[in-house]
C-alpha cells in the first residue's frame, strides 16, 4: 500500500498528554508516548492499568478526554478511514464469527478493504491454508490467534496493534507467534502489542512502556530500563517477618532491598559472592531456613517493582 | 457494495448453519401451518352457506322461502348480479343465483323463467358444492317447473376463500416475518457480546455498509421464511394468492422495516444479550396470540382488541391477509398502512434517540 507522502516521515504513532475519565474515574493521566516506524513496542502493565483503553482510543473505538493522537501522522479527526486503511487491529479477547470458516471470514474482512492482500498470501504467510476450510469453533487456540492476527493483516497494514495478542496461549504457541511477529517486523510493519507477560514484552518488544494507574512510568529498550536500575544481581529468598528489612538494606553489600506481597524478599547487589554469602549469614543469623533461595539476573520484574513499588505479578492478577 | 455482499452473506450463513435457529424459527412455523391446516384447515368457517338470490321475477321470494325452509341452506335477496358477485368474492355467500325473467314479484306461476345463472367461487369449498347440489334440486323440483327446461349458466368468479388455511396462511406469513425481524436483535446482541461489531468498527466500513449488510442478510433469511411457507401452503393446501407481487413486496417491506428498527432499537436498549432475548420474547408472545394470526380478531373479547389495537402486527396481519386472500388493494387497506407506518417512524425516532444517547454515554 503507497504510503501518503505528507505523512511517510512521521512516528508511527505519537501519544501526548492522553487523558481519559469516565466520570470521576480517572483511568489515564497525561500518558506521552511516540512509536518509530518498523519497532515492536510493548505496552505493558497489569490489569486496569490503562493499556487497552490507551490502544482502544488510538483504534478509534473510543474518544479521549484531552490530549493529541496522532497515526501514521493523522488523526481520527481528520482521517479516520484512512487510518483504519492503513491500521490492523486486533482487539483483546478478539472474537469473530465461530460459525464462519476460515476462508469465508478472511474473503468477509477483505472486502472492507479497497487493496487487500491475495487470500492465498495470507493464509500460507500465517500457516492458515490447510485451516481454510475449517470452521472457527474447531480452531485450536493458536490457530484462531493465528486467524485473528491473519484478519488484521488483510489490508497489508503499516501498523499492527495487537491487544494481548497471546492470552491464553501455551507457551509453545506463545513463542510460535512471537516468531510470527519478528517475521512481521522483518517485513517493515510497525507493531503495538499489549501484554501483561513481563517476558513477552522483554524478549519481543524493541521498546517497552510500561503502564501503571494510566500513567506511562516508564519507556525505553528492555535492557536499557533493565540497565537504568543499575542493580546487580537479584537474590530472591522467602520473606520471614523476622528479618527485618532495615536490616537487609543496613548491610554493605545490598543496594536495594524490595518485599513482594507474594512474601519475596528481594535483595539486589552488585558483588553476588558477598552479597549471597552475607544474606545466608544474616538469615542463619535470625535462624531462617534458606531453602527456597534462588539468584537471577534483574528483569522487567524489577523495572516494574522499582517504578511502582509492588510487584508486577500481584498486581497482574 | 462488496462489502455489504460479503457481509449480508456471511449473516445468512451463520443462519443456515445454526440448525437450532433454523428449528425453531422455521419449522416451528411450518409445522404450526400444517398441524392446524391439517386438522381444521378446511372447515373452520361455516360462512359460506348462504344463497344470494336476484329478484327479478318474484321467483326469487319464492327461492328464498325454500331455501330457507332446506336445513342446509340460508338466502337472501339481494340488489342485482353484481350484489351476488360482491357476496361471493368476499365469501358472504358460498353460491349465488340470478333468475332472470318479465314477470311480476309475486309468484313463479305467473310466466316462464327465462334463465338461471348460477354464479360460484372458482375454487369451491365443499360448503358451496353442498349448497349447489341443494340448490340444483330446489330449482329442479319447485321454482322452474312449469317451464322446464330453461338454460342454467354456471359463473365462476373469483372469490375469498373460507378455509381456516386460507385465514391463517396470510397470518402465519406476518408471524414469520415478525420473528425473523425482532430475532435480528438478539443475532446483533450476540454479535456485540462476541465483540465481533467492535472487531468490524476497527475497519474501514461505514456504519450504514454493516446496517446494510446485516439487513441484507437478515431480509435473505425472511425471504428464505416466506418461500418456504408459501411454497408448504400452495403445495399442500392449495392456498391462492390473489395480490399482485409489488403491492405485497411493498407492504412487506413496510413490515420488515418496521419490525427491524423495533429489533434495532432492542439491541440498543439492552445490557446484555440475555436482556435482549427476555425483550424480544415480551413483545413476540403477546403479539403472536392477540394479533388476529389465529384467531379472527371479531371473536376476541373487547379488552383484548383494545389490547391488540395498540400492536403494529395487528395492522401488518389485515395488510398482508386483505392483500393475499381478499384481493384488496393497498389504497383500501389504507389506515393500516397508516399505523404500520406510524409504528416505523416512532421506532426509527426512538432508535435514533437511543443511539446519539448511547454513544454519548459511552464515549
Amino acid at each position: 500500500m503507497p504510503i501518503n507522502q505528507a505523512t511517510s516521515d512521521a512516528p508511527a504513532l505519537s501519544v501526548r498528554r492522553l487523558c481519559k475519565s469516565y466520570g470521576s474515574k480517572s483511568v489515564l493521566r497525561g500518558l506521552s508516548f511516540e512509536v518509530r516506524r518498523g519497532e515492536i513496542f510493548g505496552l505493558l502493565g497489569p490489569n486496569g492499568a490503562g493499556k487497552t483503553t490507551t490502544l482502544e482510543i488510538v483504534e478509534g473505538l473510543r474518544e479521549a478526554s484531552s490530549g493529541d493522537i496522532e497515526i501514521l501522522g493523522l488523526t481520527h479527526r481528520k482521517a479516520h478511514k484512512e487510518i483504519t486503511a492503513r491500521v490492523g487491529v486486533s482487539l483483546q479477547k478478539a472474537s469473530l464469527w465461530g460459525r464462519l470458516k476460515v476462508g469465508e471470514l478472511v474473503q468477509l474482512y477483505r472486502s472492507f478493504y479497497k487493496a487487500p492482500l491475495p487470500i492465498d498470501t495470507l493464509l500460507e504467510g500465517l500457516d492458515l491454508t490447510a485451516q481454510a476450510g475449517m470452521y472457527l469453533d474447531s480452531l485450536s487456540g493458536g490457530q484462531y490467534q493465528r486467524v485473528v492476527l491473519c484478519v488484521a493483516m488483510v489490508n497489508n497494514p503499516e501498523i499492527v496493534l495487537l491487544d494481548e495478542p497471546t492470552t491464553g496461549l501455551d507457551p509453545d504457541t506463545r513463542r510460535m507467534f512471537w516468531n510470527i511477529l519478528r517475521d512481521l517486523r522483518e517485513q517493515g510493519k510497525t507493531i503495538i502489542l499489549t501484554t501483561h507477560y513481563m517476558e513477552e514484552a522483554q524478549v519481543l518488544s524493541d521498546r517497552v512502556g510500561i503502564i501503571y494507574k494510566g500513567e506511562l512510568v516508564c519507556c525505553d529498550t528492555p535492557r536499557q530500563l533493565i540497565h537504568s536500575l543499575r542493580a546487580g544481581t537479584a537474590i530472591v529468598l522467602q520473606h520471614d517477618p523476622r528479618l527485618p528489612l532495615d536490616v537487609v538494606r543496613a548491610m554493605p553489600w545490598c543496594q536495594e532491598a524490595r518485599i513482594t506481597s507474594q512474601g519475596e524478599l528481594i535483595v539486589y547487589s552488585s558483588e553476588i559472592r558477598s552479597g549471597l554469602t552475607g544474606l545466608l549469614e544474616l538469615a542463619a543469623g535470625y535462624g531462617i531456613p534458606t531453602d527456597s533461595l534462588n539468584v537471577r539476573e534483574p528483569t522487567l520484574e524489577d523495572v516494574f517493582l522499582h517504578y511502582t513499588g509492588c510487584s508486577y505479578s500481584e498486581r497482574a492478577q | 457494495m462488496k462489502a455489504v455482499y460479503h457481509l449480508c452473506r456471511a449473516v445468512l450463513l451463520l443462519y443456515v448453519r445454526d440448525p437450532v435457529t433454523v428449528l425453531l424459527s422455521l419449522v416451528l412455523l411450518v409445522m404450526m401451518m400444517v398441524l392446524f391446516g391439517l386438522t381444521t384447515g378446511d372447515e373452520q368457517f361455516k360462512i359460506a352457506s348462504q344463497v344470494a338470490v336476484v329478484d327479478k321475477t318474484g321467483a326469487g321470494q319464492d327461492l328464498t322461502k325454500a331455501i330457507a325452509g332446506d336445513e342446509f341452506l340460508s338466502g337472501h335477496i339481494v340488489e342485482d348480479g353484481a350484489a351476488v358477485a360482491e357476496a361471493i368474492r368476499t365469501a358472504r355467500a358460498a353460491i349465488g343465483v340470478v333468475i332472470d325473467g318479465t314477470y311480476k314479484p309475486g309468484s313463479m306461476r305467473t310466466g316462464p323463467v327465462q334463465g338461471v345463472r348460477i354464479i360460484e367461487s372458482d375454487t369451491p369449498s365443499r360448503w358451496s358444492r353442498l349448497a349447489e347440489d341443494r340448490l340444483a334440486k330446489l330449482l329442479a323440483s319447485r321454482a322452474t317447473s312449469p317451464t322446464l327446461p330453461v338454460p342454467v349458466t354456471h359463473l365462476k368468479i373469483n372469490a375469498v376463500r373460507n378455509r381456516y388455511i386460507d385465514f391463517i396462511f396470510p397470518g402465519v406469513l406476518s408471524l414469520a416475518i415478525l420473528q425473523t425481524c425482532l430475532s435480528s436483535a438478539t443475532v446483533l446482541l450476540h454479535a456485540r457480546k462476541l465483540g465481533v461489531l467492535r472487531n468490524l468498527q476497527t475497519t474501514p466500513m461505514t456504519p450504514l455498509q454493516l446496517f446494510g449488510g446485516f439487513f441484507c442478510g437478515r431480509c435473505l433469511v425472511i425471504l428464505l421464511h416466506v418461500v418456504v411457507l408459501t411454497l408448504v401452503a400452495k403445495g399442500i393446501f392449495h392456498v391462492h394468492i390473489e395480490a399482485p407481487f409489488g403491492a405485497l413486496l411493498i407492504s412487506s417491506l413496510l413490515g420488515v422495516f418496521t419490525f427491524t428498527t423495533m429489533a434495532a432499537v432492542i439491541a440498543t436498549v439492552s445490557p446484555t444479550f440475555e436482556s435482549g432475548v427476555l425483550i424480544t420474547q415480551l413483545l413476540n408472545f403477546p403479539m403472536s396470540f392477540l394479533c388476529g394470526v389465529f384467531i379472527k380478531m371479531e371473536n376476541l373479547p373487547v379488552v383484548i382488541r383494545l389490547l391488540a389495537d395498540a400492536l403494529p402486527l395487528t395492522y401488518f396481519v389485515n395488510i398482508m391477509r386483505g392483500l393475499i386472500t381478499g384481493g384488496t388493494t393497498i389504497p383500501k387497506l389504507m389506515p393500516d398502512v397508516l399505523m404500520l407506518g406510524i409504528w416505523f417512524v416512532a421506532s426509527l425516532t426512538t432508535f435514533i434517540w437511543i443511539s446519539r444517547l448511547r454513544r454519548f454515554k459511552t464515549n
